[in-house]
């Protein structure tokens, strides 16, 4: 291969990881929308989900942890809480890959609900737990139900630049 | 091989994790500097990236605004009667209080400098509720200052970088602002709990309140100036009194820090409390 078509295939390679950080950062910035509507979707976990899924090799676990570390350090949660949520859930899901290898979208949909679905209890579980005392879990669940709702755009975003991308 | 490194990454990162965890639970001043220093460094793609998210938001709500103009020029000019003579009514309250003050030689409250500053994040997730603006210790802002809006208290500065700083909202899990009934006079305590209605804790048995009275800053502690408006009583459920915030938390871009010099519970000399006029 070329110099110049090495270099195409790692910038497209650098993008998932670039694209995702910059969602991090429009989660974090001001949404002036009224509620629930204000709560913005948990791009960094949509993300981690799909391409543990579809290239992990684009996302290596030091990757992972940097776009966690960068949503607690800016968004205000504990230090290291969603890089500990994203490390699982990048690694469960990369290895159960076959299980949706050349299936419907559906599924592939089903699997970000549990996987959704798991990631907010557990940071929800440790939330509570951190505080010594039970948080009301609304936003919680406003947030996973946004998830699941835009998690079929972000699906045919990300389609779009894996297509871009050579094998 | 290539598994076993995976693994042992895995395992490191992991244990990097809980660990930073850990000690931003038990040592919240060792990672402060660190999330601060952050937040400077991202600052600037903070303020880009929001930029073209509010032009969208500013756009629907120019749509909306369009739409609603006639009724909301008839509401204003209703509001506007009731505020003029509420004018009348405060500007002779006022001049009643100077000769009242006079009489019995009361030392006034002084004024204070006020450090306004733009909302460049809202990190108001599931769990935490703050907001991250664009001024920092360079502006003057200090850790425990408290953040108003038009409407009323936004919250107070919990953490401070060169140049932006954070604000923990009234309604974060670990808000705790000391309050009042405006109208009972009773104290109480304001306690977030991430929902957006906090509740009102501490006040006593024989406090006597009505569903929209007002609530204002006590001034307990010297942390904050008496007297800001908080929010309303909403309704008392199962034991707990709900407080409506007055604040718009969706339509707050600025934001005004009370440079009071804080005295109290933050840890600083008292005699050190300088106040700055505006």
């Amino acid at each position: 291969m070329s110099f110049l078509g090495r270099l195409n295939d790692g910038l497209w390679a650098l993008v998932p990881f670039i694209l995702t950080i910059l969602l991090v950062l429009g989660g974090i910035a001001r949404w002036p929308l009224p509620d629930p509507v204000s709560i913005p979707p948990e791009f960094g976990l949509i993300a981690v989900f799909y391409w543990g899924l579809h290239r992990p090799v684009v996302f290596p676990l030091i990757a992972v942890f940097a776009i966690g570390l960068v949503q607690d350090l800016l968004g205000g949660d504990p230090i290291g809480l969603n890089a500990l949520v994203f490390l699982f859930t990048f690694t469960a899901v990369r290895a159960n890959r076959e299980l949706f290898e050349d299936r419907p979208f559906f599924i592939e949909w089903g699997g970000f609900l549990l996987a959704a679905a798991g990631a907010g209890c557990a940071v929800w579980l440790m939330m509570s737990a951190l505080a010594g005392t039970f948080i009301e879990p609304d936003r919680a669940v406003a947030r996973f139900i946004l998830d699941i709702a835009v998690y079929p755009i972000f699906a045919l975003i990300f389609g779009m630049i894996r297509r871009g991308m050579t094998d | 091989m290539k598994v076993w490194l995976q693994r042992a990454a895995f395992l490191i990162l992991v244990s990097v994790a809980v660990g930073f965890v850990l000690i931003s639970y038990k040592e919240k001043a060792l990672v402060e500097g660190l999330r601060t220093s952050a937040t400077d460094a991202f600052a600037p793609v903070l303020d880009a990236v929001s930029a073209p998210i509010e032009a969208v938001s500013e756009m629907v709500g120019s749509v909306h605004e369009m739409a609603v103009l006639r009724d909301e020029n008839a509401r204003l000019r209703i509001e506007n009667e009731r505020l003029l003579k509420w004018e009348a009514v405060a500007r002779r309250l006022e001049s009643e209080n100077r000769a009242f003050r006079s009489m019995l030689n009361f030392v006034p409250q002084q004024a204070f400098r006020y450090i306004s500053a733009r909302v460049i994040a809202d990190s108001s997730g599931a769990f935490v509720r703050s907001m991250v603006l664009d001024a920092g210790a360079r502006d003057g802002i200090k850790k425990g200052q408290a953040a108003i809006s038009g409407e009323g208290l936004v919250g107070r500065v919990s953490e401070v970088g060169d140049n932006t700083s954070r604000i923990l909202l009234v309604t974060d899990l670990n808000s705790r602002i000391p309050v009042r009934l405006e109208a009972g006079r009773d104290n109480g305590m304001l306690a977030g709990d991430n929902t957006d209605r906090p509740s009102l804790i501490y006040l006593p048995a024989t406090a006597r309140l009505v569903v929209g009275d007002r609530i204002v800053t006590s001034g307990d502690g010297a942390v904050f100036p008496p007297g800001l408006a908080v929010g309303t009583v909403l309704a008392a459920e199962d034991g707990v009194i709900r407080v409506q915030p007055l604040v718009n938390w969706n339509r707050l871009e600025y934001v005004r820090v009370i440079d009071l010099d804080p005295t109290g519970i933050v840890g600083r000399n008292s005699r050190q409390s300088s106040i700055r006029v505006e």
